[in-house]
């Protein structure tokens, strides 16, 4: 049985975090299961899951450590967290950073007051930079194929990795995409290639609204200094779709 | 038959690649490509992976019209029915000498190796031995193209044909094997026709007559035809091993792209891949065909040809802007006609108009440059007297319809020069120089070999036009002026604000930035003292390399080659050296992230001019083979072979001592000494800064 894991509050922010779950849950072809963390019982969680049919277990202690410990079972492939945990969490959501760290697993970030869509339409992949950065996201596009989900693989140059030559715009930019393609997206029949130069967080930011995501899925790594770890970040905390946390640790 | 694989070559002569890198498949299968002039295979394995790409491409022959008009492919022979290992591991070695890639490859059933060749002693014959893992399983030898449908496709005994239609005609293939056991060998010929639906009969008779003189026979003459091609061609750098590779691997691809009859139509890739559409540029007539010319004629007469049958659609393209004479197109294809595209989605996302195809008009001069490289080189009289003269009378005679005047004499308005970072601007040096170059060198050719149709006045007229024509120099400076304005953009020095050069300074600082400043992508005026260094203001290279090269991105894949030979003749040799490695190893290390698509034919041929026209001096001319030597101290000695008129020569420059040796009775000028021998060698002794022949 493969389960999504469903991190909810007792707020406002437990319904958009099922709804995504079961987006999810649809997606990779399991099932939702809520967890609520909380010293004494939380009656929006529970009916918000119960609302959704969906089994909430309900544990005490640090919900860090707490919903960790669920995640890292077999059964789990992913897990959903609203981006605030509590009034004292900071806007990105450091729940949802620390598991991303402690899982490799998908972590969805809710943001709150969003407006839910039971099923997923586009998906937004954000590729920027290097080449390994683009294949630790191959399983996630082979996903979003397999889900029927429109994809659209934005790349972001920046000043570090501009080409060093581009002869002719027209038949130059082909060449590239088609390389990119070839290399990065050849499992994927109906991806759309967006090349943009600039600032990563910006470029991937516009591209979303311009496209209607429903998702945005980034890279995520341990490494605190890591230039994807900072865009992931800057994501997190302005996006105004779910983002989808790929860890590229190994 | 034999099972035995020859050896690889030796060191200097071979590009390896060993062990397997999923990201480099593609890479590698432009490295590794090979060609005849005519038909380009892929290199890709020959044990099937999805992440190979395998293709054959047909030279000078087109699917579709306009914009989308693109190379043809043709049926695939190069593939076995070996399913590469799960983690595999290939090792492959290209001998450029002899123009055979060895390859080795693990497959699920076992370790397959095989040596293959396009043959360039019979163009269109593509030839294979493997030795299987396995008693060969039997397979068709031909399979569909990558791009292109096939048509129809039959046997006549055991050979296999395949067809497939392109614009105006079409390509077959007809291919054949001899298994014995674990070992085929594989034959297969393309055969073109350009007018009509090829009939599978010629390609059937070839390939059965390449059957009769077999493997080891066919990669006999290969070998003799590419010791032929090295013996007229090869360039020597003693002091440098890893750049004497990267030399002659471009050398072998120049070689490789172009056939030496008919007509060449030399894409921007060559046959090495599908990138550019193999769309033909400027950089054809400028950047490939003159180290054809001085070593290859045939080649580059071919690629003429391809010009000289497009010039009725030149004519009627500058009719069409009720210009006169020819109007070459920016971008060529089958007809002539002009295929660049008019819009494009750029590297930033946005769609962008394309605005070369109506104004970068200097192709017009660089195919009458090109042409007279050629005559230069060969002296070719048949040529200069009749379709070179056409080419030159009618490109200038467009100028001569394109010009403006006023008080201050003619101007050119509304172009795009080689640095394509600033579009419709007036007075480009670059596109006046060199329209002025060709109408003086028109009416040269008119006065020397004309008919009655071209009467004195229009001469004068052209001569009038070119001591007319604007061109931006200031004498106080000895700077010339990059266009009208120029001067008075932001004068921002890229060489200090960009993170690295190379770079693409239009996606660095935005195109409207660039647009207002003084950064290029290639220097316009630089690229004059590269091409016509007679046609510029003697001794302004000094000058004008300190103001333009600090302002230029590099972002051109042509800059670094005509940089290169700029510093060697400056004597600046770190910096000369530094851009000759940036050029020799752009697809080798695919700087450029697109080799995928292709191999960059023109900056290979730019590479072999920074050789030729920069580091050794070599210029032609009508009379004599110019030869001044720079040579950096880094090397002992560089040598290189070429053809002037009907001699052979080797002209090896050391730093004390100067050889020319020919086959023929020759001239060459250095130091502004004739020097009539040969045959024999001539050697000369550095005196001081002077040359001195041994007495």
């Amino acid at each position: 049985m493969s389960i999504v894991l469903a991190a909810i509050d007792n707020s406002a922010a437990a319904q958009p975090v099922i709804d995504m779950a079961k987006a999810l849950a649809v997606a990779f072809g399991g099932s939702v299961e809520a967890l609520h963390v909380a010293d004494e019982l939380g009656e929006t969680a529970t009916a918000v899951a119960e609302h959704h049919s969906v089994p909430c277990r309900v544990v005490s202690g640090d919900p860090v450590a707490a919903i960790t410990e669920r995640a890292l079972s077999d059964d789990v492939i992913g897990v959903v967290v609203g981006a605030r945990g509590s009034a004292r969490a900071r806007a990105v959501g450091h729940v949802a950073v620390e598991i991303v760290g402690s899982i490799a697993k998908p972590v969805l970030v809710v943001p709150p007051n969003i407006s839910t869509h039971v099923k997923w339409r586009t998906a937004l992949i954000a590729m920027k930079g290097t080449p390994n950065t683009v294949r630790h996201l191959d399983a996630i596009i082979r996903w979003a194929t397999t889900a029927r989900i429109d994809v659209v693989v934005v790349h972001v140059d920046t000043d570090e990795s501009l080409p060093s030559f581009s002869d002719q715009a027209a038949h130059a930019t082909t060449s590239y995409a088609e390389e990119f393609r070839a290399r990065f997206l050849s499992s994927v029949t109906n991806a759309r290639l967006e090349l943009r130069v600039g600032d990563p967080v910006e470029q991937i930011l516009d591209v979303a609204d311009a496209v209607g995501a429903d998702v945005v899925v980034v890279g995520w790594t341990e490494h605190r200094r890591t230039p994807t770890r900072a865009i992931a970040i800057d994501i997190l905390e302005r996006c105004r779709v779910p983002v989808l946390l790929i860890t590229q640790n190994p | 038959m034999t099972s035995n694989l020859p050896a690889p070559a030796t060191a200097g002569w071979s590009v390896t690649r060993r062990g397997f890198d999923i990201d480099r498949l593609r890479v590698d299968g432009s490295l590794f490509c090979l060609a005849d002039g005519r038909v380009g295979t892929s290199g890709a394995a020959l044990a099937e992976h999805a992440g190979c790409e395998r293709f054959v491409l047909i030279g000078a022959t087109y699917a579709g019209e306009g914009p989308d008009s693109r190379l043809v492919t043709g049926p695939i022979a190069m593939q076995l029915p070996y399913a590469m290992a799960a983690e595999p591991t290939i090792s492959r070695v290209l001998d450029l000498r002899g123009g055979v890639l060895h390859e080795e490859v693990s497959t699920t059933k076992g370790t397959l190796s095989s040596i293959r060749f396009s043959s360039l002693a019979r163009p269109g014959t593509a030839v294979m031995r493997a030795q299987c893992p396995s008693p060969y399983p039997e397979g068709p030898a031909l399979l569909p193209p990558a791009g292109d449908a096939a048509e129809d496709l039959g046997h006549d005994g055991d050979a296999m044909w395949m067809r497939v239609r392109a614009a105006g005609g079409g390509v077959v293939a007809a291919a054949v094997d001899d298994v014995d056991q674990n070992v085929v060998d594989r034959i297969a010929v393309y055969c073109t026709d350009s007018t009509r639906f090829p009939d599978p009969t010629e390609a059937l008779r070839c390939v059965n007559e390449a059957r009769a003189v077999g493997f080891d026979g066919l990669l006999a003459e290969h070998r003799d035809a590419w010791a032929g091609r090295w013996d007229e061609a090869d360039v020597i750098i003693e002091g440098d091993d890893e750049l004497q590779e990267a030399v002659r691997f471009a050398l072998f691809t120049l070689m490789a792209s172009v056939p030496d009859v008919g007509e060449a139509a030399v894409g921007a890739r060559g046959l090495s891949g599908t990138g550019y559409r193999g769309h033909v540029f400027w950089d054809a007539d400028t950047f490939t065909l003159p180290f054809l010319a001085a070593t290859h004629a045939g080649s580059a007469r071919a690629m003429l040809e391809y010009r000289i049958r497009r010039l009725p659609a030149a004519l009627a393209a500058a009719a069409e802007g009720d210009r006169r004479g020819a109007r070459f197109p920016w971008e060529s294809a089958r007809t002539g006609r002009d295929v660049t595209p008019t819009s494009a989605r750029d590297r930033t996302g946005a769609v962008i108009p394309i605005l070369t195809g109506t104004m970068e008009e200097h192709i017009v001069s660089q195919v009458a440059w090109g042409a007279c490289e050629y005559a230069d080189w060969t002296g070719d009289d048949a040529f200069i007297r009749g379709p070179g003269r056409e080419l030159l009378l009618q490109t200038a005679r467009y100028w001569a319809s394109r010009v403006r005047a006023d008080h201050f004499g003619f101007h050119i308005d509304g172009v795009i020069g080689p640095d394509e970072y600033h579009e419709n601007v007036d007075d480009n040096a670059f596109t006046n120089v060199m329209a002025r170059w060709n109408l003086r060198r028109a009416a040269d050719s008119e006065e020397q070999f004309g008919a009655d149709e071209i009467d004195d006045a229009e001469i004068a007229t052209w001569r009038e036009i070119a001591d007319g024509l604007v061109d931006g120099y200031d004498p106080a400076t000895g700077i010339y002026e990059q266009f009208a304005e120029f001067h008075s953009l932001e004068p921002l020095l890229i060489a200090e604000i960009a993170p690295r050069r190379p770079i693409t300074a239009d996606l660095l600082l935005g195109a409207d930035r660039v647009h207002g400043a003084q950064v290029l992508k290639q220097a316009d005026v630089l690229m004059l003292h590269h091409l016509v260094p007679d046609a510029v203001v003697v001794n302004s290279l000094g000058p004008n390399l300190d103001f333009y090269e600090p302002r230029t991105a590099h972002g051109s894949s042509l800059s670094p080659g005509v940089h290169a030979s700029l510093f060697a003749r400056a004597e600046n040799y770190d910096a000369a050296l530094e851009w000759l490695r940036v050029a020799s190893r752009i697809d080798l290390d695919d700087i450029t992230g697109s080799t995928a698509g292709g191999l960059h034919i023109a900056t290979m041929g730019s590479v072999w001019q920074a050789l030729a026209y920069g580091f050794a001096g070599l210029r032609p001319s009508e009379q004599s083979l110019e030869i001044d030597p720079h040579l950096p101290p880094t090397w002992t000695a560089l040598e290189l072979r070429v053809g002037f008129r009907d001699a052979k020569l080797c002209v090896r420059a050391e730093h004390d001592r100067l050889c020319v040796t020919t086959d023929r009775p020759t001239s060459v000028t250095i130091d502004s000494t004739a020097h009539q021998f040969g045959p024999g060698t001539l050697t000369l002794r550095r005196v001081g800064s002077e040359w001195k022949a041994d007495q």
